[in-house]
């Protein structure tokens, strides 16, 4: 089996069919707008229609942050009770998604600053990504094409934990499928050309790791 | 080798899977729980911390500037005496002539009534009197004291000779 198999395999198998939760982040629906202004009002049940309709695109913009999902699920939940506390403060200048989103944001990267406060070391991944990654690999028929992809994929996974934060959060979060540039922009507060930039420096950078250790092939 | 297109796309899945939700934890349920434990805010932290800095502002300002409550023991003509040491007009029983009366002028001008302390008529009456009996200020009897200063004396510099000696020019030591 040749490299480009291996290869297709791999981008095969943890390609993620379209996510049907994408929501679309541009125009918030009068569904979503209702919702916020009966939780506002104090309904609970409302609210929790938002968390349903927003933990997931929560849990990954945490996730992307912090590599560890004991910690993005911690995150999450905390970012869903201040957005509660804070519901009534918010006007509705952005959309209800982008805020709830920044809040996320910011819990996050206080998370990952008070961890390695703590710790003195830099966030590892989450051993359980090269797991999952394996494990989508593996269900090829070769054996060898198998352990192949799944070193291949775990290889690609230690490069992208090992760049730095800024261009690791935009490439992550780029990645996940669940924001436009534009949005990863004002989440970060970077112009649409520095985050373009990020993307394609931290593919360079991802790349020219893979080639140095072991290469592609 | 890989090409670059398949590399770059290995890496965007890579990337897509490391933040991957393949089992939803139960997130509502969790935050839900929470809600009531922790007390909703109305409004945000920012304004009562504002409307309090207003606030502070306003008081820091105002109170000093407000004049120093009147204590108006008595201010009828049997004790017009106790006026002249007002300790709002700063005038001393032993102030000059002149100075007292200004001082005068200025407390009998600070104590007028106002709409929630009304002047009686015996007030009025022995205010007038003492606006009457107060000497006009002459302007030009000022008459100012010359300025004397001494005049400075200022020593000549001197300055004394340096006296340089030559340097002896030892060969020997060069060589």
């Amino acid at each position: 089996m040749s490299i480009h198999q291996v290869t297709a395999t791999v981008a095969d198998l943890l390609t993620i069919a379209p996510d049907q939760n994408r929501a679309p982040e541009a125009r918030e629906s009068a569904e979503v707008r209702a919702l916020v202004d009966a939780a506002r009002a104090g309904s609970r049940d409302a609210f929790g229609d938002l968390v349903l309709l927003h933990e997931r695109v929560v849990l990954r913009t945490a996730l992307a942050a912090l590599s560890c999902r004991a910690d993005a699920e911690d995150v999450a939940q905390e970012a869903f009770v201040v957005a509660w506390q804070r519901l009534g403060g918010f006007r509705g200048e952005a959309s209800f998604r982008t805020w709830l989103l920044t809040i996320t944001w910011r819990k996050a990267l206080d998370r990952r600053r008070s961890r390695r406060r703590w710790w003195q070391a830099p966030s590892k991944p989450d051993e359980t990504f090269g797991d999952e990654i394996s494990r989508a690999v593996s269900v090829g028929p070769d054996p060898e094409a198998q352990a192949l992809a799944r070193d291949l994929a775990r290889r690609t996974a230690t490069a992208i934990a090992a760049l730095s934060p800024k261009l690791r959060d935009t490439l992550l979060l780029a990645a996940s499928g669940e924001h436009s540039y534009e949005s990863i922009g004002n989440l970060l507060g970077i112009p649409l050309g520095t985050v373009k930039w990020r993307v394609a420096e931290a593919r360079r950078l991802v790349s020219a790791s893979l080639q140095s250790n072991g290469g592609t092939s | 080798m890989m090409t670059d297109r398949r590399t770059s796309e290995l890496i965007d899945d890579v990337a897509r899977e490391m933040t991957a939700i393949h089992t939803m934890p139960p997130v509502r349920a969790r935050v839900l729980a929470r809600l009531d434990t922790v007390r909703r805010t109305p409004v945000p932290y920012f304004t009562w911390a504002t409307a309090g800095a207003a606030l502070l502002i306003v008081c820091v300002m105002v109170i000093p500037m407000r004049p120093p409550s009147a204590t108006r023991v008595s201010m009828g003509p049997a004790a017009p005496t106790a006026r002249a040491a007002d300790t709002t007009t700063g005038a001393v029983s032993g102030a000059p002539a002149t100075t007292l009366a200004a001082a005068n002028q200025v407390s009998v001008l600070k104590s007028a009534p106002s709409g929630a302390n009304e002047e009686t008529p015996a007030e009025a009456e022995w205010r007038a009197r003492r606006i009457a009996s107060l000497p006009a200020i002459d302007a030009g009897a000022i008459q100012p004291g010359t300025l004397d200063l001494p005049l400075l004396s200022m020593a000549p510099v001197t300055t004394a000779p340096i006296v340089m000696t030559p340097l002896s020019s030892d060969d020997d030591d060069l060589e």
